[in-house]
This record gives C-alpha cells, structure tokens and sequence, in this order.
C-alpha cells in the first residue's frame, strides 16, 4: 500500500514538472521579430485572412485574441486596459475609433507614424501618430423591400408617425450605435442629440441589442425599417433576403451620414514592437483597404489612390458627418450617461 | 464524525486550497479593487449602485424574471426527472438525452430560433390570427413573459438533472414501505417529493443564479434587465471597479436565494443511501405510462424539435454543415477539449471539497458554498478581469497566463458552484456510517473512498461532469478576456459569425453541438445507466 502510493507520488511529481517546463517552455517569449501579438475587434471572418496574408508574406507568426461585438462589454479593450501591468497585445485593431481613443486617453498607446499614414486624410488619423484610421463603415437605413416601397431618407424619419413601433435601431449604449450617438451629440449640439432622441423614443423605435440584430429583423419583416452598419446591410442584401440600404441625409441641407473607420495602433510597453510596426505598415497598405472592399463588409477604402469594385461607394459620392473624433470620443461618457437614463428605463 | 487519516485530510485540504486560489480568488480580488479604487472612500464605487427609481426598476424587472424562469424550469425539470425515473416509458434513455438538447444550444441562438416561431410574423401568431379573427398577433413574444417562457425552456435540463439524480438515489425500500403503508399519494408527498426535493431546489437556485446574470435573452427580447448596467460600467465607461460594485446587488441576491434555499432544505438533509441501495422499479400503469409518454414527448416537441427544426431549416443543405465544420474546426476542437478538461477538474476537484466540508466541518462546508457561488452570480466579465489581475504578472503566475491554463481556470472559477452544490446534495445523502464500517473493519480510507463511496457518488458525478461540460462550451464573456491570443473558443466563433450574418453557418453549428451532445448520450446511454447504477458495495 505504502509503496503504491509513494510510487504513484513520484509519478505525479514528474508529470507536474514536465508540465511546468513545457508551460515555461511554452511561454517565454523574447522579441525576435518573429512574432507579433494583435487583439482584433473586427470580425474574425474578415481579419484571419488578412493576418494569414501577412503571417505567409513575412513569416512572422501572429497570435491572435478576436473579439465579437455580441459581448456587449467591448471585451478587449477592457482586457488591454486590465492587462496594464504585463502588456500582451502588440497591435490592437479596432474596427472603430472611440475606443482606440480611450485607450490613447488612458496612456495605453504609443504613437507611431507609419509611412503608409501619409496617404490617409487628417481627419481619419490622430494628430500626435497614436493610431490610423482606414477602411470604413457607414451608417445606413435598412428597409424591408417586400413590406416598403418608399424607404425613409432620413433618421429623422423615425421620428414620424407613418414608421410608429416599425423601426429598430440597436441600443445606443454599445459599438457604432454608441458612437453614432455620440457623434450625433458633437455635430447638431446637446439639445438637439436630445431632442432627436426623445422624439425616436416617443415615436414606439424598437430598441435591440445590435445591429446584427436589427438587421437580421428587418429581413425578416419582424420590422419595418432600421439603423445599422453597411457591413450588416450588404450582408443581407448578398444573401438574398428581402432587404436594401441607403445612407440617410443625403440631401443638401442635410446632416449626413457616419463613416466609421476600422484604427489601429502601437499598445505602450509591448513585449514584439518591431515586428508590431511591420504588421500596423501592411494592415495601412492599399492591399488591405482592397480586400476589405472586395469581401461581404464592403468597407469603404480611405486611402484615394485606391481602386475599389464598382459596387462599393466612393468616399467623395458620400456626404459624411464633419466630425472630430477626439471631440466625439470626448462626448461618448455624456451622451452614454443621457441614453441610459432614457433608454434603459 | 470519520476517523480520518493524516494523508486523507491533507488532500481534502489542498482541495480546499485549490479551491480558494481558483475560484474565490478572482472575485476576491475584484471586490478588494473596488474598495481600494478610492482608499478614502472605499465605498465610492457604490455611491451610484441602486439609488435611482430607473435602477430599482431594472432590478426589479430582473428578479422578477428570474423567479418566473427559475419556477417554469422547476416545474418543467422535475416533472420529466420523474416520468423518466418512476414511469416505465419506451425509450427512457433517448428520451433524456433529448432533453437535454436545450442546454447545449447557446441560449441567444436558441432565442432566436423561437423568435423565428414566435415572432409578430412568425407561423404561430399567424395562425392564430386567423384562428382567432384578431388585427394584431395574440403571442408577444418581446415581454417579461416571453423571456421568462424562453429561458425557462434554455435551463430546464439544469433541474432536471440534478433532479433525476435524486430520484435515482433514493432507496427503493423507503418507497416500498411508504406504499405499503401509506398509499401511493402520501408517499408520493411524504417520500419521493421530499427526497427529491433538494436536487431539485439546488438546480432551481443555479437556473435562479444563472437567469439573473442573463443578458443575450432579455435583451433580444426588448426585455430590460439590471445586468445592462454593469455592461454598461464596463464598455461605455471603462469603470471596472463601478462594475464590480454595479454587480454586489446581484450577488446578494444569489447568496440570499442560497440562504432560503438551505432554510427550506434543513429537514431534508438526511442520510438516505445504504450499503444495499437499489433503483426504485418504475411504474407500469397503462394510464401512468400514456400520461408520462405524452409529457415526454410535449416536451421534447417544445424545447427539441421545434426550435432545432428551424435552426435547420436555417442551414439548408447538408453542404453548410461542411462548410460549418471547416470554419470552426480549430475552435471546435479547441471548446471540447478544454470544456472536458475543466468538466473533468471542476467536478474532481469539487468532489474533494464537497466530501472534506461535509466530512471534516459541516459548517465550514455552508461557507464554501456561499464562496462557490459569488463566481457564478457574477457576470463572467468581472470574473474575467479579476483573472487577468491575478494572473497576469511577471514570473510563474504570467506564465499560467500565457498559456490555456488561464481559460481552464477562469472556465473552473465560473462553474464550480454547479459542480459542487451537485455533489454536495449527493454527499448529504451518503450515510456515514458506511464509511465508519469500512474503517472498522481495517480497510484504509482511500479504499473506502474508491470502493464505497466513489460509486455510490458515480450518477451525481456524472451528471455534474456533463452540466459543467455543456457550460462552459458556451462561456463568451469571460473567455473573451483571456484566451490566449491564437486560441478561440467555438463561443467567440459562433458570435462573430452571427455578427457576420452568417446565421445558416450559426444554425448549422448549433446543429452539430446538439449532435455532437445527443448522439454520445443515446449510444452510451445503456452503457453510462451500467456504470451509474449504485452498486452493492463491499469492500474488496
């Protein structure tokens, strides 16, 4: 008896330290150029081939943390700012930009001016080189074609009796919604963002957890119209349901709509920096912005000198927002604090 | 109380150990943090916690469909424990395979499979529409009671497990004499309900727990809930202390449900197996077989057939599942084998620490119930946070960090409280003089314990095994947070490409989970029955 046990003992205590050296072993990790750690926030249908792309041109390995909108809690920007005191991550890509700006506010970035930024204009990347915007979203209506013939043209249209409890938008309190909200705040003024709001709120607007979601029920014909993202609408719309899309306030006085860059930026203190330069030069490179407007996104391309298909809108055709990111970002805790007083009853 | 020896009480100790560092420590940890945010006003973080009407209507709204979900899942769980354990029904084993299908699907796909059924425009309400002559459709499915109808449906297999697990311990002879004596209805009441009646609390407590923590459902359903606030801490105000302290009323609650729960359970904590234990026969009555058929299959017609029916009408061809399977192969494998890994951890681990509580310090045992299940009544970011400040430091503890040992824990840290309130009950019911014998008789303790008491704990075991498994297959917010880069879950998987709108890839997943969960439990289910059955114990 005696001897089993001690016998078993013994093999625990070799299995335990070859477990441990094989985590050690496994773990180490010093900055030869040949590995670079990116957190991703942008869809990992869209982002693993690009990486893979990269990992097959330069052979530097790429670990990567994907993130998924349905979280709700913006999981890895949390995590970049819980990981403060060991950095993991290299390179975090965002697939938008008032995050990427809290995390600058934060002193979690530090600034680096690719050569591929020149291309990019001023107003979609940081002044100070903490992080480049490209490939774009918009915000767009999505209608029901078999339940609408005239689609609204306006997100002042919600507001309307004729779309009373037929439109959705996601909750304003996470992703572009959120932003959307925010930038709303920055460009007509506080009262006006509120009264937008109240009035949407009055007007019975189904309020549902994302824009997946919203999409997904208004192709469906659970309602009537949406708000939502192009990379959800064209979904639809390549999948043949019943659904098509326009950019709201297109018209001469009107306000415009949001275009959503994808950023990414340098994390402070990052264990491979040089390898995570190398990965930021490509992620800018006209053969990024391309694939991401050839796939199911249709992301927007930023950089002018690059040629889309026809089928994705040129910036220049869109009339956009005039907004300032820093100052959006700046208005993301205010606006949050107002929607959740309205919107979460 | 056992006399056990030196050896055997420092492995119950280390277990407890383990148990502290893995489980408590992360929330421990999170609390610690927002007390410490501010030092001179530890409390600040609460300042705002429950102090607006908005709040408390939130809070309340969240309890009240806790309670409703908890309740429905209660009924329909117990229920079928007892057609499948004391009605001879053809096909009992296919039959409780099926119904745990509802468990694997992850609840927002499930929700949204009955959305499809339910919706404004779904066949239901158009039928009924006609049926009934109505302008506006009769079922609205985006209320507290839909939610409630919902999730009810997504968690009743948590009860009916630990249900059916109490049932099949109950000593026949008890039954046996009660009917001899008393009649089939008092014994019924009197024996069989009471018997049962903590497994079936215990998995209404987690159904409880786990509603109240719930975000995906209500909020697909236009159903505001409290946990919106905490989310809201975390991702429009990257307040993780807030948060924490956002999350303490949820907390409370969860261990004040703990409290009445072991309040109404204080009579029925009795030793109820002996050295020659046996199944109850199940009943032969033509009416009660026709009766128990009939809830089996409205059951499985509800909760089963009908939401994956859609779900596969969803994927269409068989060509999708292929496609499905070449997408999320790598997440694939990845969910099942660290699922099993921690299944397999969390419910040794917790057999340890139930038995050394309940062995060595019954009392100490009631307090590690309550630390069990602060990691369960949070929601899974904050425990995700807690184990990146743990963990994530230079030298040994950043090494764990690195590798999947931190999703393994985090995995560990979230469910314990189910594997251990599993074989808690079950322990409670093991008669200690069993063991007394056997160490009187010279046999070792660890003999004891491998011939005696391990088989008689094989069904709670098992059943434990599986409802960890099943969890943390579909863990999202606390994985988000530390998988290791280059390593995702079939969560994060399944997630994204329901962000994408690739929902027949989604559908087709569910699909393959359910199979992936069914087709193992129908083939070996006469196999697991074989192993599960108490056995005559002796010792060898």
């Amino acid at each position: 008896m005696q001897g089993w046990i001690s016998r078993r003992l013994r093999v625990f205590a070799i299995a335990g330290t070859a477990a441990l050296v094989l985590l050690a072993t496994g773990g180490c990790s010093k900055d030869d150029g040949l590995e670079v750690v990116v957190y991703t926030a942008l869809d990992q249908t869209y982002s693993e081939p690009i990486l893979d792309d990269f990992e097959a041109q330069t052979g530097i390995r790429v670990k990567v943390a994907y993130d998924t909108e349905a979280t709700k809690t913006t999981g890895l920007v949390n995590r970049i700012i819980a990981e403060k005191a060991v950095p993991r991550a290299d390179v975090f890509w965002n697939n938008e930009v008032a995050q990427t700006i809290v995390l600058k506010n934060q002193g979690l970035l530090q600034p680096y001016e690719s050569p591929a930024t020149e291309r990019i204009a001023a107003r979609f990347k940081d002044n100070d080189g903490y992080w480049t915007g490209f490939a774009a979203r918009a915000r767009v209506i999505i209608y029901n074609t078999d339940l609408v013939t005239e689609p609204p043209k306006s997100i002042y249209d919600f507001t309307k009796p004729e779309w009373r409890g037929d439109a959705a938008i996601a909750l304003p309190l996470f992703g572009t919604t959120a932003t959307h909200a925010a930038a709303l705040f920055e460009g007509l003024g506080d009262d006006a963002a509120k009264r937008l709001f109240r009035d949407l709120k009055a007007n019975d607007v189904a309020i549902l957890p994302g824009n997946a979601t919203v999409r997904d029920m208004v192709a469906q014909g659970e309602f009537k119209v949406g708000l939502t993202d192009t990379d959800d609408a064209n979904g639809a719309v390549e999948d043949g349901l019943p659904a098509h899309w326009l950019f709201p306030d297109q018209g001469e006085n009107e306000i415009g709509t949001l275009l959503i860059p994808n950023s990414v930026c340098l994390i402070k203190d990052c264990p491979h920096p040089e390898a995570a330069k190398r990965l930021i030069d490509y992620l800018l490179s006209p053969e990024v912005e391309i694939a991401l407007a050839k796939r199911r996104s249709m992301q927007i391309p930023l950089n002018p000198e690059v040629t889309a298909p026809a089928s994705v809108p040129r910036i220049e055709r869109i009339k956009t927002m005039d907004v300032d990111f820093a100052g959006l970002a700046s208005r993301m805790e205010a606006c949050a604090t107002f929607i959740r007083e309205e919107f979460t009853p | 109380m056992t006399s056990l020896d030196r050896r055997a009480k420092a492995l119950l100790l280390a277990g407890v150990l383990a148990f502290l560092a893995v489980a408590l420590a992360p929330v421990a940890w999170m609390l610690a943090t927002c007390l410490m945010a501010e030092p001179a006003a530890p409390f600040a973080p609460f300042a705002d916690v429950l102090t607006s009407p908005r709040q408390w209507a939130l809070f309340q709204g969240s309890l009240i469909l806790a309670a409703f979900t908890a309740t429905g899942a209660m009924a329909m769980g117990a229920a079928l424990a007892y057609v499948v354990t004391r009605i001879a029904v053809p096909g009992r084993g296919t039959w409780t395979a099926l119904l745990m299908v509802p468990l694997v699907v992850p609840p927002y796909v499930f929700a949204l499979a009955w959305l499809d059924l339910l919706g404004r425009r779904g066949p239901l309400n158009a039928a009924l529409t006609e049926l009934l002559g109505t302008d506006a459709p009769p079922l609205n499915v985006y209320s507290l009671a839909g939610a409630a109808f919902v999730m009810s449906l997504c968690h009743f297999p948590i009860v009916f497990l630990t249900t059916r697990a109490a049932l099949n311990s109950i000593d026949a002879r008890f039954e046996e004499a009660g009917r001899l004596f008393a009649g089939d209805r008092r014994t019924f009441f009197g024996i069989t309900l009471r018997q049962a009646a903590p497994g079936c609390l215990a998995g209404g407590l987690l159904v409880f727990v786990l509603a109240l923590a719930e975000f995906g459902v209500p909020s697909l359903l236009c159903v505001p809930v409290y946990t919106i606030e905490v989310f809201t801490k975390f991702s429009a105000f990257y307040d993780t202390p807030g948060a924490t302290a956002t999350a303490a009323p949820l907390l409370c609650v969860s261990l004040l449900a703990l409290y009445l729960c072991n309040r109404c359970m204080r009579g029925a904590r009795r030793p109820a197996w002996s050295g020659q234990a046996r199944h109850v026969p199940p009943g032969r009555g033509r009416i009660r077989r026709g009766l128990g058929l009939a809830a089996c299959a409205v059951a499985v017609a509800g909760s089963v057939v009908a939401p994956v029916a859609v779900l596969m009408k969803r994927a269409g061809a068989l060509g999708t599942y292929v496609r499905a399977i070449e997408t999320a192969w790598d997440e694939l494998i990845h969910s099942l084998v660290t699922a099993a890994l921690a299944a397999t951890a969390m419910a040794l681990l917790a057999l340890v620490v139930a038995y050394a509580a309940r062995r060595l310090r019954p009392r100490a045992g009631n307090a590690l119930d309550w630390a069990a299940l602060a990691s369960l009544a949070v929601p899974g970011t904050v425990l995700g946070v807690g184990l990146i400040g743990l963990w994530n430091r230079p030298g040994l503890l950043g090494l764990v960090y690195e590798t999947v040992g931190i999703l393994l824990l985090a995995y560990v840290a979230r469910f314990f409280a189910v594997a251990h309130k599993g074989l808690e009950t079950a322990i409670d019911r093991l008669d200690p003089g069993l063991e007394e014998a056997a160490a009187a008789s010279g046999v070792s303790w660890w003999r004891g314990f491998i011939w005696i008491v391990a088989p008689l704990l094989a069904p709670a075991f098992a059943a434990v095994w599986l409802l960890t498994f099943i969890l943390c297959l579909g863990e999202l917010n606390a994985a988000v947070l530390v998988c290791p880069p280059g390593y995702t879950t079939l969560s994060v998987r399944i997630f994204t490409l329901m962000h994408y709108g690739m929902n027949e890839l989604v559908a087709a997943l569910a699909v393959i989970l359910v199979m992936c969960t069914v087709l193992p439990l129908v083939l070996l289910g006469p196999l697991a029955r074989r192993i599960a059955t108490p056995r005559k114990a002796s010792a060898p």
